[in-house]
């Protein structure tokens, strides 16, 4: 059962990360129980050799022992002697969460570590609820941390946040464009910008691509963000930001991730499905999905024919540098 | 070697082998002479068969033992008024109690005497409960103490209440302890006396408290006070499993559950 287990323990699969715990606990945690599972299922038969056993002989009226050929099971390979079968796995994991942060976080098993790459260079992008507080301003933005200031907070409405929300998104558009390298000259740059496709595939600072307010009630407010290549103690800075922008102050009390590229939270493991067979389905269920996004992801956008230049390298797949349409871009 | 595995189905090589000097120790030994009488020993005492592999996966070292020492040790034991099963117990629970030296046991069985201030049937209760006491350090004992006495504030009798319910709060992890007391008494809310009459929480995971203390609150039930209505106790709290938790005290279904820890 062991290694029929192993064969189908390749693939991508997301867990829902607790508020607490460190992800590489969490990782420790998963790699534990699914060698745990791996381990429990039946060993196989062990292989038998033969051996000359003194034995008495039948059918032979003198009481002797002879030496009779009889197949032993050899014990070299049971678990008790040689220990358990599984002793490590290789458990990768995606983009990281610090340890207050809970959400969606994407790991990878065996063969699929290699699709985490793949992943990164998607760049995807990430959605958090983001719970903040006003009246307060601690020195890590967190609720728990030592407080530096303490403002009131009545002259704070609904519209001036949706108008620092909105300015918020409007400057941090700009700096889309401007990382993705595009030339918005051109009409294939204009078509993606006007579908919202554009976003920096190389390294870049913290770029939000949404944000608005889902729920306010002084003190309280919750906004949804889209981010990519963001940590989450700079969405708490950003929390911390707003607050200075409304003439008061403001701390993040909770950063949630409800989805990493294509995994929702629907898809997020809990702690109580930890283990072998529902990690087993999970990579299953998610499969096809994680093939046909990572191949439309790294494939030429828009379906347009890319014309190589000179110094133009002929592969297919997506350049760590901007998107392809930039080469077109040049002329 | 091959007779002795053919015998002992069970013992755990693989774990014997981790240490450095067992394999030594085990050739050397001659099956008529040594292991023979130790078994037979053992068998005796009420050990069975089966359960011969894991005790000698723990305790390799028996063999080296003499046998004189060993009946002089349980002889002990049952001059303390331990009864013959309660040993077989104690050793299948502790394989390195009988490795042990009689004044090594009259020492830890004297200072959980003193240090509890318990009876001693209870003594030998506590004991024959969780065996490891006897054959485990004494300095965690210790601490957790002068932990209970000081810094959670709990009288002696309280603590030898807890005690007697859940042994293993003597040999539990500080650093646990207080985070568990610290959420159960300063958010929950829960006042001292009734932490004692229901110490399991002690013995469970923070997580699994935290967890299960925000959904009752999210859905108004969470009430620890015995005199209002809709109390829910501690132990219906944390030793229930999360289907009978989600069906019975929280009238919600575990799907519901499971969103909401979705949103924590």
């Amino acid at each position: 059962m062991g290694s029929a287990g192993l064969a189908r323990l390749h693939g991508l699969f997301a867990a829902y990360k607790p508020p607490g715990l460190k992800w590489k606990h969490l990782r420790d945690t998963v790699e534990l129980q699914l060698l745990k599972g791996l381990n429990a299922g039946k060993p196989p038969a062990p292989e038998q050799r033969v051996r000359f056993l003194l034995g008495p002989m039948e059918g032979s009226e003198e009481k002797e022992l002879t030496l009779t050929a009889t197949s032993v099971p050899t014990l070299t390979d049971h678990p008790l002697v040689c220990g358990p079968a599984f002793t490590s796995l290789k458990v990768g994991v995606g983009h990281r969460l610090d340890a207050q942060a809970s959400g969606v976080l994407v790991l990878g098993v065996g063969r699929g570590r290699r699709l985490l790459t793949d992943m990164y260079n998607a760049h995807l992008t990430k959605d958090y609820t983001v719970r903040g507080l006003l009246g307060k301003a601690t020195d890590d933005f967190c609720e728990d941390g030592r407080l530096v200031e303490k403002t009131t907070y009545d002259h704070v409405t609904r519209e001036k946040l949706d108008r620092i929300l909105a300015l918020i998104q409007g400057s941090h558009q700009k700096a889309l464009v401007m990382y993705s390298n595009l030339d918005l000259q051109t009409q294939e740059a204009y078509e993606m910008a006007v579908r919202g496709l554009i976003r920096p595939m190389n390294k870049s600072p913290m770029l939000i691509t949404g944000i608005r307010c889902l729920h306010f009630a002084p003190p309280e407010f919750l906004l949804e963000v889209q981010c990519m290549h963001e940590t989450q103690k700079q969405l708490r800075r950003l929390v911390h930001e707003i607050g200075l922008e409304l003439k008061t102050t403001a701390v993040c009390s909770q950063v949630r991730r409800t989805r990493d590229g294509f995994f929702t939270l629907d898809d997020a493991l809990l702690r109580t499905q930890w283990d072998l067979y529902s990690i087993q389905d999970a990579i299953q269920a998610a499969a096809p999905r994680v093939a046909t996004e990572l191949e439309r992801s790294l494939r030429p956008g828009l379906g347009t024919q890319q014309l190589p230049g000179p110094d133009q390298p002929q592969d297919s797949k997506g350049p760590s540098s901007a998107l392809l349409l930039e080469s077109c871009a040049g002329h | 070697m091959q007779p002795c595995l053919e015998l002992l189905q069970g013992v755990d090589l693989a774990k014997i082998e981790k240490h450095r000097d067992a394999a030594n120790l085990l050739l050397r030994l001659e099956f008529e002479k040594d292991i023979k009488q130790i078994l037979l020993f053992l068998k005796d005492l009420g050990i069975e068969d089966n359960q011969l592999g894991t005790f000698l996966t723990k305790n390799y070292a028996i063999f080296s033992e003499d046998l004189e020492n060993l009946k002089t040790r349980v002889a002990y034991l049952q001059s303390k008024n331990f009864g013959k099963a309660d040993i077989a117990q104690m050793v299948r629970n502790a394989p390195f109690l009988l490795s042990f030296s009689v004044e090594r046991l009259d020492n830890r069985l004297g200072f959980f005497q003193k240090e509890l201030e318990l009876s001693v049937k209870k003594t030998r209760d506590l004991v024959v409960r969780l065996p490891r006491l006897l054959t485990g350090s004494l300095e965690p004992v210790k601490e957790n103490m002068k932990v209970y006495r000081l810094e959670l504030g709990f009288k002696h009798n309280e603590i030898q209440h807890m005690i007697t319910k859940i042994p293993k709060m003597l040999t539990a992890n500080k650093r646990k302890l207080t985070e568990t007391f610290d959420y159960v008494h300063n958010v929950m809310n829960i006042p001292h006396h009734i932490i004692v009459r229901f110490p399991q929480v002690f013995n469970t995971r923070l997580f699994k408290v935290k967890e299960r203390h925000l959904f009752l609150t999210y859905l108004g039930r969470a009430q620890y006070d015995p005199a209002k209505p809709n109390y829910i106790s501690l132990d219906k709290l944390v030793s229930m499993p999360d289907e009978i938790f989600c069906e019975k005290i929280a009238k919600a279904s575990v799907r519901d559950f499971e969103k909401f820890l979705k949103t924590l």
